[in-house]
């Protein structure tokens, strides 16, 4: 999980990622310097607010970063390949084809003027050799496997006749159309109706059982990311604040950013109705970053060294890392 | 617990603030050149809440949640029923002299404050339309305190809204709300738009002031677990329609409806282990079209317990247990 793993099931591994946006001068650091890897066939779920950094980050792997931005370094190895010294045809190629991602708004993310078969069938043309016959076949298949019933008629329909959760159906058979290795999906259930959300959420677990492919599954969530990730990634202020098996993460919570989240959420099962611990304060400015750990404003267990010195991420075992200098003392013995 | 008769005749023994009646809001759609339709987004829904509690009204998008917080406020005109506010019908009167008692905070803090105004201009803007400040110095000082009531810095008193994050400026229209002191709050969403730390900091607040200020909410929400733990009561919507209403806890222990126990069962759950063995209900197909709805029941297109009464009949909200309705003709 933390960059040293050599053996060549690993899928995805992302070094030393720095991202930056520039506005009239001002530098605000998206994302600063992160490690991590992805084996094939596992699903990582990235949770963090806005601002964190973690669409950033993700979207930083298909090299889709506005023009305002710029990948200041690392590495991002994809099958052993650095994808940020790739030329536009080899990136190209990439896209939609080996990775393929799936968006936020199932609105905005299909073409209104459209039908659905034609917005599929090109996504089809440009990445297989298939002919017309097969293609057809190929997208009939497609939007039977993401449970969207009379796939002949639904085809040639506009997104507009589509519901949300169907749409969000339309996208994940378009991503699907090439048998992508890596599926980026950037908060896919966060515009939906809870009831739809747990629909998206039962397919995508469904489609990763029968395909295989990996997922990086972002989020603000922690909830929804609790049964359907191997791993979980909680960002902060552009870094990993920890990460770890989903079970360690909650369970065995190290960092106090991770534990302030869960205290945030008001917990359902229990009768008993406590107040909330929320975190106190505001989420940094990231145009002018301070001295020290980010979270150390907010933070309950704040020490003197955590104003001035940034925590490196600690191991507490193999899998699973925590970037707080409390657990400075624990990690030595 | 004394709980009967929640929607009818011992309101005043209950102490009730605000009770709805039949309440019924229609928008008329063009669905054709000349054919028109009613969109009904409020069928026929009736509640009454009491001083001091939080109801929450819960359901997905398009189930006229916020529409009947609107309405209840009458900032759209209800089509039909009655509103009454403590013992008085506001319906046909003049609004003035119930805004000072009845307030709304906005789901947006984006949209809901004028970026060319100053926190001072917003907040003392309600102030000055009630005259409830004899002078400059007493206005000032006014805004100062409901500032210091919301945990906004006093430095911020000339500062505009695009200065603030979302957090903050729900803040704002929180203390907006407050500054012509009311007694009933509709709450529209007030913390889906901000982040988890920063929505526990305000679910946090508006518990204190309503604890402080005896303050009554109507609290929408389509968070189920932001609900339950803020309201007394919670009302679940569906299609126009209130499907279900009792106690929060009883609702989460016990839910009645087959909507409401598949809404329950799709809450993400912060926690492996209960989410692996929990049992999901899967709501099958998708919310009719409110333009078309189905006869008789609402949910009976995506109900596994339809009979053939459920396509003649609607439903009506009855009294199974006490404090617990219900409209379902197969449950309770």
């Amino acid at each position: 999980m933390n960059g040293h793993d050599t053996t060549d099931n690993v899928l995805l591994e992302i070094r030393d990622l720095s991202v930056s946006f520039f506005h009239g001068g001002a530098e605000v650091q998206a994302v600063r310097g992160i490690n991590y890897t992805l084996k094939k066939g596992e699903v990582l779920g990235i949770v963090g607010e806005s601002g964190s950094g973690k669409s950033v980050s993700s979207h930083s792997i298909l090299r889709l970063i506005p023009e305002s931005g710029k990948i200041k370094s690392g590495q991002i190895l994809f099958d052993g390949k650095d994808i940020l010294r790739m030329s536009k045809k080899e990136i190209q190629d990439l896209r939609g084809n080996r990775i393929a991602m799936i968006f936020q708004d199932p609105m905005t993310s299909l073409d209104p003027l459209f039908t659905v078969e034609y917005q599929l069938n090109e996504s089809l043309k440009k990445h297989t050799d298939l002919d017309a016959a097969s293609r057809k076949k190929r997208m009939l298949e497609l939007l039977s496997m993401v449970g969207i019933n009379q796939p002949e008629r639904r085809l040639k329909q506009y997104p507009y006749e589509f519901s949300g959760g169907m749409r969000q159906r339309v996208m994940i058979a378009m991503a699907l159309s090439c048998d992508p290795q890596l599926l980026i999906a950037d908060e896919p259930t966060t515009a939906l109706d809870v009831t739809i959300q747990a629909q998206i959420i039962d397919l995508l677990k469904e489609l990763k059982d029968r395909l295989g492919m990996a997922i990086i599954f972002i989020t603000h969530d922690l909830g929804v990311v609790s049964d359907i990730c191997d791993k979980i990634i909680v960002m902060y202020a552009g870094k990993i604040v920890e990460e770890g098996y989903s079970r360690q993460i909650f369970f065995e919570k190290a960092h106090p950013y991770t534990e302030g989240l869960l205290a945030s959420v008001p917990d359902v099962e229990s009768d008993v109705n406590e107040k909330l611990r929320p975190i106190r304060g505001n989420p940094p400015d990231m145009s002018c970053v301070k001295e020290g750990c980010a979270f150390a404003p907010r933070c309950e267990y704040a020490m003197r060294i955590c104003t001035r010195e940034d925590a490196p991420l600690f191991e507490l075992d193999a899998t699973h890392a925590a970037a707080c200098w409390k657990l400075l003392k624990e990690t030595a013995q | 617990m004394p709980d009967r008769n929640l929607t009818g005749q011992d309101a005043a023994k209950e102490d009730i603030l605000l009770e709805v009646k039949h309440l019924k809001k229609y928008f008329p759609v063009r669905t054709g050149f000349i054919r028109k339709t009613d969109l009904k987004a409020v069928d026929d829904v009736s509640f009454s809440i009491r001083r001091g509690e939080t109801l929450g009204i819960v359901g997905e998008s398009g189930c006229g949640k916020t529409t009947l917080g609107r309405t209840v406020l009458r900032l759209t005109e209800p089509t039909d029923g009655d509103i009454i506010y403590e013992g008085q019908s506001i319906i046909g009167k003049d609004m003035k002299e119930y805004r000072r008692k009845m307030q709304i905070v906005f789901q947006d803090p984006y949209a809901s404050l004028d970026p060319r105004k100053t926190v001072s201009d917003i907040i003392g803007e309600a102030i000055d339309i009630t005259k409830s400040a004899s002078g400059k110095e007493e206005r000032r000082e006014k805004i100062l305190q409901l500032m210091q009531l919301v945990g906004l810095n006093p430095e911020f008193y000339n500062r505009f809204p695009h200065e603030f994050s979302g957090g903050q400026r729900q803040r704002i229209g929180i203390a907006r709300a407050l500054a012509i002191d009311p007694g009933f709050i509709v709450c529209d969403e007030p913390v889906s738009a901000l982040d988890v730390s920063i929505q526990a900091q305000i679910v946090n607040m508006l518990e204190e002031l309503q604890e402080t200020r005896k303050l009554t909410y109507l609290f929408i929400a389509h968070d189920l677990a932001v609900v339950k733990h803020i309201s007394t009561r919670i009302g679940v919507m569906y299609l126009g329609h209130m499907v279900e209403l009792t106690y929060s806890a009883q609702l989460y222990r016990h839910p009645l409806h087959p909507y409401t126990q598949m809404l329950l069962s799709a809450i993400p759950i912060a926690n492996p282990d209960i989410s692996a063995v929990r049992k999901r209900i899967r709501l099958e197909g998708e919310l009719p079209s409110p333009l078309n709805p189905p006869s008789g029941c609402p949910f009976r297109t995506r109900c596994p317990r339809c009979t053939s009464q459920c396509c003649e009949d609607t439903p009506s909200l009855r009294e199974v247990e006490p404090g617990h309705f219900v409209a379902c003709h197969n449950c309770g």
